[in-house]
């Protein structure tokens, strides 16, 4: 009875101290579709989730970074988001685009999050980060990619969501309107509202 | 939701935002926090194993119905057998019988006056039984005749009593008949079953050779 007890404690503490995640995990499932990842998911392999997760956890993530002031409340609204998917996984029907499915998620996440509170204004001077080119182009590709993300953080809430659903999602038209609730028509409005503004701010700037 | 035409959608785009897209992506380098994914991670793990725990086997799941089957199946089966046919007058008992406990109001009634019926049958046989030997023995019929004739009363009238009640008891006339045969075939018995008749009917006239005799040794 005893040899059992210190058997089962020990089996917790290696449970929890075991490996953790492993991101980046599972090359073998690399190529496999998400569709096929969360359903498979769903059946009750993490590993497949584990595979899913990687793939998405730096769109996701900057699509609530675009979005929010602060990191925190972005690994906040982030963490949230892969929740309700966890949450939700044995609803999810593999005929439904993974990723369109997964910023909806996200878009109806940041809803709530706005609904809570006042909106935040996004950050619009976070640092680029490093690359291998030369000083000068660097610098100049810095200033560029800067003066981007401000002007996506001046637009309009949902011109900016339905542009970042493009940017960082990769979502096609009809997903972005499905993912905002709205029809196609308007999603490819405001994409079209977003996309002028933006051109105007970056030509400003170059002059 | 039309996913299958992505390039038509593609051209749906704003021509320029592609040109931003790709400018987008090129420096789009931030990741979340390692804590985060560990505990993102984490919590998917544990949900499938939760789920995994809590996955019970196809007998777990049609436990219950088969519990309810088994339960209905043995209910119907009591029902069948507290089930009571009516009994034919042949079934009933010659003494009172206790009623079936699960019988209704109006088929005790009707078993009850069935069993009344029978006993009054049986009264009528009985005092048929007990008057016919004493016609024979009136006719003149054999000593041996009468012997069995008196066995034969004793018997009926010894289990009249405990067996009937007493709307089926002999009538008094025919009793007093039994006594006096008793008592001109010297029978000692004459007395104790006069003393029952007396206790039974305590005001019925009584012949006068009972009334003389029933002072004495019982000898005529």
């Amino acid at each position: 009875m005893r040899r059992a007890r210190v058997l089962t404690g020990m089996t917790a503490l290696i449970t929890a101290l075991g490996p953790g995640p492993r991101v980046g995990y599972a090359p073998r499932m690399r190529e496999e579709a998400d569709e096929g990842l969360m359903s498979r998911y769903a059946a009750g392999d993490a590993r497949a989730f584990e595979a899913l997760y990687d793939r998405w956890r730096g769109p996701l993530y900057r699509y609530f970074l675009r979005h929010v002031s602060t990191d925190g409340t972005a690994a906040d609204l982030y963490q949230g988001c892969w929740e309700k998917v966890i949450n939700a996984r044995t609803r999810y029907r593999p005929e439904i685009p993974f990723r369109a499915w997964l910023f909806r998620v996200a878009h109806n996440h940041l809803v709530d999050h706005y609904r809570k509170g006042k909106p935040e204004i996004p950050l619009d001077a976070e640092p680029v980060a490093a690359s291998d080119d030369a000083p000068e182009q660097r610098m100049e590709e810095d200033q560029r990619t800067r003066r981007l993300r401000a002007a996506v953080a001046a637009l309009p809430e949902e011109q900016r969501d339905a542009v970042l659903l493009k940017l960082e999602g990769g979502l096609a038209l009809d997903d972005i309107a499905s993912a905002m609730g709205v029809g196609r028509e308007t999603a490819k409005s405001r994409l079209r509202y977003a996309t002028r503004k933006l051109k105007e701010v970056l030509a400003d700037e170059h002059r | 939701m039309n996913t299958g035409n992505r390039h038509d959608n593609d051209r749906d785009f704003p021509e320029d935002l592609d040109d931003l897209a790709r400018q987008w992506q090129t420096r789009a380098a931030e990741q979340p926090p390692a804590q985060v994914d560990h505990a993102v991670l984490r919590a998917a793990r544990a949900a499938v194993d939760h789920g995994a725990t809590r996955a019970w086997p196809w007998t777990h799941r049609w436990s219950g119905w088969l519990a309810t089957g088994a339960v209905a199946a043995v209910a119907v089966t009591l029902l069948l057998n507290l089930q009571v046919e009516p009994p034919t007058p042949a079934d009933l008992p010659h003494s009172a019988a206790p009623p079936a406990p699960a019988a209704s109001p109006e088929r005790s009634a009707a078993l009850s006056a069935v069993s009344e019926r029978e006993q009054d049958r049986q009264a009528a046989k009985t005092l048929h039984a007990s008057e016919a030997p004493d016609r024979a023995s009136v006719q003149g019929d054999t000593p041996q005749s009468a012997d069995i004739t008196l066995e034969e009363r004793a018997e009926t009238f010894e289990a009249a009593p405990l067996s009937r009640a007493s709307a089926t008891a002999p009538s008094p006339e025919a009793w007093l008949e039994h006594i006096q045969a008793l008592q001109d075939a010297l029978d000692p018995a004459w007395r104790d079953e006069l003393a029952r008749f007396q206790a039974r009917w305590p005001d019925h006239p009584l012949p006068e050779t009972l009334t003389e005799n029933s002072d004495g040794d019982g000898t005529p």
